[in-house]
């Protein structure tokens, strides 16, 4: 374990092998599959602008936690004891961040903020503590990401502590911090930005572990056709919903997987700049498409339980919405992976686009 | 009707990106051999 240049705690990087995905992340993940089911059930019971922007937020914090503890868990190893129990602390967290979501605004708010920052902050500290001192330009990495954090923590505690309007500006206030912070390399007065070397992950680790998430998400959209389906009269309708929310989940999953999902994990484990990309394919771009399948999610519920009433506004908004994000997101996941835009996913988004005017036009 | 229609378009998305991809990837194979 001390013959790891990279410090005890750290993955041991073997030239052209994959670090595989542990049982411990694995286990990390149920929490949030718990967390995308509240994030769903959320939007579905608030569905007006502001609950909208609500759980748009809520979600990206969701996200955030998530994609922070897989880079951090590409440099530890998760087979070490400390590195499983700093995974199981932040089980607990993310399960009362998780539980706080349906009243993040209202009664819940303190609690949600507290564990969101502990966890982006606890895990930080651990993270700058297991760095060897001879890595000065790691430490320093780490340093930077912990200002940001602390920075963005004091906004979610201020959040958790207002009401109504100026918890929501806090708390946008804190997530901008957090997602500005990567794009500008964790830049800190006197000591400016950090370089994407000082990021390099392990590229099929991450490639996988960010296919796990779509996985949870479409874990989502099947569960919840499934159960909402179990519920209802067995008619023509409803079975038609039924199997075309399910054809809608494999059509995704197909369009993620084949070929896309596996041409990102061979560029990535093969860059010399495994940091950047990173950042921005998995980072960022994959948010728009975990959204999609989330949002998608909400639209399979919303038809099976009203398979006739497609002129609601929630039914339209959620049944163009989700494949639109879900596009949208993989259109530039694979333009950052293959340096072409694909023709097949620009034509499907403009046809939403028109089927979405389209609707608006039909409703009033 | 309206997750049938999104649900179609996904679909063929999916069909067309896979022969795309696969005309794709034989046009470079018969260049290479060229």
């Amino acid at each position: 374990m001390t013959d790891n240049p990279r410090g005890a705690m750290f993955r041991l990087l073997v030239p052209n092998q994959h670090n595989r995905v542990t049982y411990a992340e694995l286990f990390f993940d149920l929490v949030f599959v718990y967390a995308v089911t509240q994030i769903s059930h959320t939007l579905l019971g608030r569905f007006t602008p502001l609950g909208a922007i609500q759980v748009t937020l809520l979600f990206l914090a969701v996200w955030w936690v998530w994609v922070y503890t897989t880079w951090i868990t590409n440099w530890l190893n998760p087979e070490l004891t400390p590195v499983r129990i700093l995974l199981f602390l932040l089980m607990l967290g993310g399960l009362v961040l998780s539980t706080s979501i349906p009243t993040a605004f209202e009664g819940r708010g303190l609690w949600f903020a507290s564990a969101y920052a502990a966890m982006q902050v606890g895990r930080t500290v651990f993270w700058l503590a297991s760095i060897p001192p001879d890595r000065t330009l790691v430490r320093w990495n780490a340093i930077r990401i912990l200002v940001w954090l602390s920075a963005s923590a004091v906004f979610w505690i201020l959040g958790g502590f207002a009401q109504g309007q100026s918890r929501l500006v806090l708390w946008t206030t804190a997530l901008a911090i957090e997602y500005v912070s990567p794009a500008v390399r964790f830049w800190i007065p006197r000591y400016g930005p950090s370089t994407v070397e000082e990021w390099s992950v392990e590229g099929g680790h991450m490639a996988e572990r960010s296919a796990g998430f779509i996985i949870i998400a479409l874990g989502e959209a099947v569960v919840v056709n499934g159960a909402t389906f179990a519920d209802l009269t067995w008619t023509v309708e409803t079975v038609s919903a039924f199997v075309s929310a399910f054809l809608g989940s494999i059509a995704m999953w197909w369009i993620y997987f084949h070929k896309g999902a596996e041409a990102g994990s061979e560029l990535i484990s093969k860059s010399s700049e495994s940091g950047r990309l990173a950042r921005l394919s998995y980072t960022y771009l994959h948010l728009p498409i975990v959204a999609g399948i989330i949002v998608s999610a909400v639209a399979d519920e919303l038809v099976l339980k009203h398979p006739n009433g497609t002129s609601d506004l929630r039914t339209i908004s959620t049944a163009i919405g989700g494949p639109l994000l879900f596009l949208i997101g993989t259109i530039l996941f694979k333009f950052s992976i293959r340096g072409f835009l694909q023709l097949s996913h620009g034509v499907g988004i403009v046809v939403l686009v028109i089927l979405a005017w389209f609707a608006r036009v039909c409703r009033r | 009707m309206l997750t049938i229609l999104t649900t179609a378009i996904m679909i063929v998305v999916a069909v067309w990106e896979s022969v795309s991809l696969r005309t794709r990837a034989e046009a470079q194979s018969e260049a290479i051999s060229a």
